[in-house]
């Protein structure tokens, strides 16, 4: 019974495929705004050549990205965490960092990197690097307190308590920041793209300036299977860092 | 073995602490801090350990640090490390290899009755066991210096019994000191061979006294008349501080 109600996140998804479809088809929403599903479809199958090649420009930006946020977000999460003065000396701008949003910033990214694969990966990691940053710091300063005592007890050396009581502690949140990080580096990647026109992203600008909309819908549901795939990726981690949370009962 | 000299420490903003404390603790003793919370037993335990910097006076002690084992109320387990691997931490953070660390916490393991389930993780264990873990962890040094804070607070009675029996008993055989912080009176004249009373906040010793019960403590023991008599005297001074 339980097993069969993995699938139900599918039954909504359905509906509202029918729905858009029979909308479309009677005429009750213009196709010209809203293509129904089916020739959202067949645009994909037609079109696979061009998708594909897309689609693999953005996996690769958007994974550089999300690579580079999840090693520099770590590493700058670990010296934030290292000393409450660096972390208050830095960890403003951190937050600051975060709230400039990306689309301002592209057009710079494009003068400094030019049209390109590295504008598009820049582009991704800034987007991705911040809840890397923040969950990293967070978990690496929620350390339990009486843990902490028990390694001072035993002498330990400031990198012991590092590497064998802060950084296991705060894996689950640090992992917390991946997958976040996961679903903003592909919208850091499109942005990225909108502007430097390649992968997904430039797709999806060219098509709007050919009002082909049909086009816009099928990148969109490529770039929106391409979040959760990064994410369902990190979430196939997720039981063997977790494995020793596993209690008798479940 | 242990000296303090008008040790104390206090806590401006809870107004609790330990007042200024003159106290010799002997080798080989298991010496009770009975008291209310706030009073500063604990803080006692941790200035003695050097986990906490005296407000006032000084402790000595004959005991280097890396001869003392502290087990805290919780058992402060690494949740992602197993049964094992959390009873040998001491001895690898001192750099012995694995093997060698496992061949002295083996027959520790073995002691508590937490052998059988070396290879899980805490999460799968019941307070009685991570507690019994804890214990091993700070038994495998042998150290000279035991100090329990409130080690058995969260376990049910049956199992308190259980396992201040079998930590008499190892007691007897280490012929280590132990200092001891408990709520429970009857639990603190059971095991221990000095009490110690503490009232107000900072806290004060109003009683320090032997117990002289005996090396071994039947459980029997807690229904003997003279004991009860300790547990009455010890009451009635924990009472008294609270009015």
């Amino acid at each position: 019974m339980i097993s069969s109600w993995r699938l139900a996140p599918l039954i909504p998804l359905l509906g509202v495929t029918l729905l858009g479809e029979f909308a479309s088809r009677s005429g009750w929403l213009p196709a010209y705004l809203f293509p129904s599903p089916s020739s959202v479809l067949k645009t994909l199958v037609e079109d696979a050549s061009l998708y594909r090649k897309a689609f693999f420009e953005t996996v690769l930006a958007a994974g550089a990205g999300l690579g580079l946020s999840m090693a520099f977000g770590l590493l700058a999460g670990l010296v934030l965490a290292a000393s409450t003065r660096i972390r208050k000396m830095f960890y403003p701008y951190a937050i600051f960092f975060q709230t400039v949003p990306i689309i301002a910033i592209a057009p710079l990214l494009v003068i400094w990197l030019g049209y390109g694969m590295p504008t598009v990966i820049a582009s991704a990691f800034i987007v991705s690097v911040f809840p890397v940053i923040a969950n990293s710091v967070q978990g690496l300063t929620s350390t339990d307190p009486v843990s902490l005592q028990l390694f001072r007890m035993l002498d330990a050396t400031p990198a012991q308590i590092l590497f064998r009581l802060r950084f296991p502690a705060a894996i689950p949140q640090i992992f917390g920041g991946f997958r976040i990080a996961a679903g903003l580096s592909v919208i850091g990647a499109i942005v990225g793209e909108f502007i430097s026109g390649s992968g997904l992203g430039g797709f999806v600008d060219a098509s709007r300036n050919q009002q082909r909309v049909d086009r816009v819908f099928a990148a969109v549901l490529l770039a929106a299977l391409l979040g959760i795939l990064f994410f369902y990726c990190l979430s196939l981690v997720h039981p063997i860092i977790s494995r020793h949370e596993k209690t008798p009962e479940n | 073995m242990i000296r303090a000299r008008a040790l104390g420490k206090r806590y401006e903003s809870t107004g609790g602490g330990l007042a200024p404390l003159d106290l010799e603790v002997e080798r080989g003793q298991w010496v009770t801090l009975l008291g209310p919370s706030g009073c500063g037993k604990s803080t006692f335990l941790k200035l003695v350990a050097g986990l906490e910097v005296p407000g006032e006076g000084g402790v000595e002690t004959s005991v280097p640090r890396s001869r003392m084992s502290f087990v805290f109320q919780e058992p402060a387990l690494l949740s992602w490390s197993t049964v094992e691997e959390n009873v040998i931490l001491p001895l690898r953070l001192r750099g012995a290899d694995r093997k060698e660390a496992l061949e002295k916490a083996l027959p520790w393991m073995e002691k508590l009755g937490i052998l059988s389930f070396r290879s899980s993780f805490p999460a799968q264990l019941s307070g009685g066991q991570k507690m019994r873990v804890s214990l091993a962890r700070a038994l495998v040094t042998d150290p000279d210096l035991l100090l329990l804070d409130e080690p058995f607070a969260a376990l049910d009675e049956p199992i308190r019994i259980e396992l201040g029996l079998e930590l008499r008993e190892l007691f007897l055989q280490m012929k280590s000191t132990i200092l001891m912080v408990t709520h429970s009176i009857t639990e603190g004249l059971w095991l221990g061979d000095r009490v110690l009373v503490f009232q107000g906040r900072p806290g004060k010793v109003v009683l320090d006294e032997a117990l002289a019960l005996g090396d071994k403590r039947p459980l029997s023991l807690r229904g003997d008349v003279r004991f009860l008599s300790r547990v009455e005297q010890c009451f009635n001074l924990l009472k008294e501080g609270r009015t």
